[in-house]
């Protein structure tokens, strides 16, 4: 197992190094942090010269991704030129920013998403599995900022306009107690749990009536196993096994930020700053979210594998 | 004797042809239309879609107005007989943009996942086909694509590129190529070693037409359900770029762009988001109802009458 995990890992270090090699050459060829001061620049000549030396940008642009890497070895991800802090200073508060959200919802929104395709699948073409696959198929349909727009302006304008309360926040205000962050996170959260259940629970539904319609269910049924054990311990853990692979990816995809829902709520997680660094040619920051958002991917993927071969005993590793 | 045993024949016969069993044998395609015209949801999914087309394409003659002609006396209108969906800011007619950027929603989401579905196909069938060094080469290819952000490689080409829709459209297609790729490279790997594909060789067909003529053919079914699919994410991503101003530019329009135009007045105007937002919901929704269709009617397993 140890060994399986270490393979895994450094079969993925040669593509993330030309990935980050790849990324870096096309953020310094299509942006140029020089733009403003070309036109003054007998006048400017210092900020011009600082620039030039932020960004390497008097060595040539295929080899200036080495004295990035040769840094990054270090544990020096660099300094993003955008919001004026470290790397990894940035990338550990964002971080945690965007986990506050992305957390509850994954959590929620795969809890959710599993019971309603338990429901459903237990009852297939039926009114209720007729209704939730129906809404499912409705939430499906919406771009994460039109649901952002629409649940702002729903549950935090009108309700104001309405009641006379504003039950939730938008955006991360700078409350302490727990019921404070708890409106602050309410709305962000909510967006991101009703596009993620819309899409699990087809995909779990389908799982679910899958491994239902196997013979050993039928087995299991024709000996008198209680409908119970047969849904929730026979049936359960086996059609867990496509579901793990997509909460891996659901999850390691939530905590690398979600750029529309938190740029509409103002939330200051890595969404925002993944936007700013895109716009505002940052490349040390930009490379930062590529490498967290790749770790992520890969750590939750290795999770996903082991959680296989719990869930399914006869999967071996090698 | 003879008497009596004609009518009996004959009985037989035809109980066996109410039966339809002496009937000819439906083929593939005619049994797979037949179940996606009994598919209710698959049939609201094409009329949904040939309405709203019909509407982007045909409303802007008649609502009369150019989709960039600004009248400041006319700002800021709800919907009204005039101004079916209300104007904007300067006094454009939010109809005609909304058809307009409806019209390059459908059309960037069908170039794009057609020339996707187009190259994954080949990607995919070229690398379950030949495998070893090919396939890993192309796996790896893939890899590389999916762990840079999306989002990331979109904005760096519509920053270097523009954004024409065309152009929007090739780079979405190069990057969504990989599912299909690895959904055909799959079907391949176990086609491959089949009997009819070692009778084609032994036959001294050549390894492209064994992969054109026999290999491609068992792939449409599972191909036509993912490009459908495909369309519906591609509108998606597009609007989404749109709205990030990361895709179509002002003064051109697109329903993406449209929901940002509209968001700073929301708090005034929410309809206003509502309109274009829900253009992007309803075609969407009719893109999946046609996929889940087709899914249902190409699975040879899938029987007529379940729905």
């Amino acid at each position: 197992m140890f060994a399986y995990i270490t393979r895994r890992v450094l079969a993925t270090v040669p593509l993330l190094v030309v990935a980050l090699y790849l990324v870096h050459v096309m953020v310094s060829a299509t942006t140029d942090p020089l733009a403003d001061f070309r036109l003054c620049l007998p006048r400017c000549q210092d900020g011009f010269d600082q620039i030039v030396e932020n960004y390497n940008l008097d060595v040539n642009l295929w080899l200036r991704p080495f004295t990035w890497f040769e840094s990054a070895l270090g544990g020096d991800l660099g300094r993003s030129e955008s919001l004026g802090l470290p790397v990894t200073t940035i990338l550990w508060d964002r971080g945690i920013n965007t986990a506050m959200i992305a957390v509850p919802a994954f959590l929620v929104g795969s809890i959710v998403a599993l019971l309603l395709s338990i429901y459903s699948a237990r009852r297939p073409y039926t009114k209720g599995d007729y209704a939730l696959t129906g809404l499912s198929f409705i939430g499906f349909a919406f771009p994460s900022f039109v649901m952002a727009l629409v649940l702002q302006n729903l549950l935090a304008v009108q309700f104001e306009n309405w009641f006379g309360v504003k039950p939730f926040n938008t955006g991360r205000k700078t409350g302490e107690n727990f019921l404070e962050l708890a409106r602050d996170v309410f709305l962000p959260a909510l967006t991101l749990i009703i596009v993620g259940v819309a899409a699990d629970s087809r995909f779990g539904r389908a799982s679910m009536i899958e491994t239902l319609n196997q013979d050993y269910i039928r087995t299991a049924r024709a000996k008198g196993v209680p409908e119970k054990t047969v849904v929730w311990k026979h049936a359960l853990r086996n059609a867990l096994i496509p579901l793990v692979t997509l909460w891996a990816l659901n999850f390691s995809a939530l905590l690398s930020g979600a750029v529309v829902t938190e740029s509409i709520y103002s939330w200051p997680g890595l969404g925002p700053a993944f936007l700013t660094s895109i716009g505002e040619a940052d490349v040390d920051l930009v490379l930062g979210i590529v490498i967290f958002s790749a770790v992520l991917t890969v750590a939750f993927n290795l999770v996903a594998d082991v959680l296989y071969g719990i869930l399914d005993p006869r999967i071996r590793f090698d | 004797m003879a008497d009596t045993l004609m009518p009996g024949s004959q009985a037989a016969i035809n109980a066996d042809e109410m039966e339809g069993l002496s009937d000819k044998p439906k083929s593939f395609g005619r049994l797979a239309f037949d179940r996606f015209v009994r598919h209710r949801l698959a049939l609201v999914g094409v009329f949904g879609l040939i309405l709203i087309a019909a509407a982007f394409i045909v409303g802007p003659w008649i609502s009369g107005y150019p989709f960039d002609e600004t009248n400041v006396r006319d700002r800021m209108l709800g919907p009204s007989a005039s101004h079916w969906f209300g104007t904007d800011e300067i006094g454009r007619d939010l109809f005609t943009r909304t058809a307009r950027g409806g019209r390059y929603s459908l059309v960037i989401g069908l170039v794009a996942a057609t020339l996707a579905t187009v190259f994954g196909t080949l990607m995919g069938a070229i690398a379950g086909y030949y495998g070893k060094a090919v396939d890993a080469v192309i796996a790896q290819f893939i890899n590389l694509i999916l762990v840079v952000p999306f989002l990331l490689t979109l904005a760096l080409f519509s920053l270097r590129f523009g954004s024409t829709w065309w152009r929007l459209a090739l780079v979405l297609a190069a990057l969504l190529w990989t599912r299909i790729a690895r959904i055909v490279r799959g079907i391949v790997l176990s086609l491959k070693e089949q009997e009819f594909v070692m009778a084609a060789r032994a036959a001294g067909a050549s390894h492209m037409r064994i992969v054109l003529r026999h290999i491609l053919p068992n792939v449409i079914g599972a191909v036509v359900v993912e490009v459908t699919l495909l369309v519906g994410t591609v509108i998606v991503l597009e609007s989404t770029l749109s709205f990030l101003g990361l895709g179509v530019k002002a003064p051109d329009t697109s329903l993406g762009l449209l929901v940002s135009d509209a968001k700073s007045k929301i708090d005034d105007d929410p309809i206003r988001v509502l309109t274009p937002g829900i253009m992007i919901v309803f075609i969407v929704l009719c893109v999946n109802f046609v996929g889940d269709g087709l899914r249902d009617a190409l699975d040879p397993k899938s029987k007529l009458e379940k729905n």
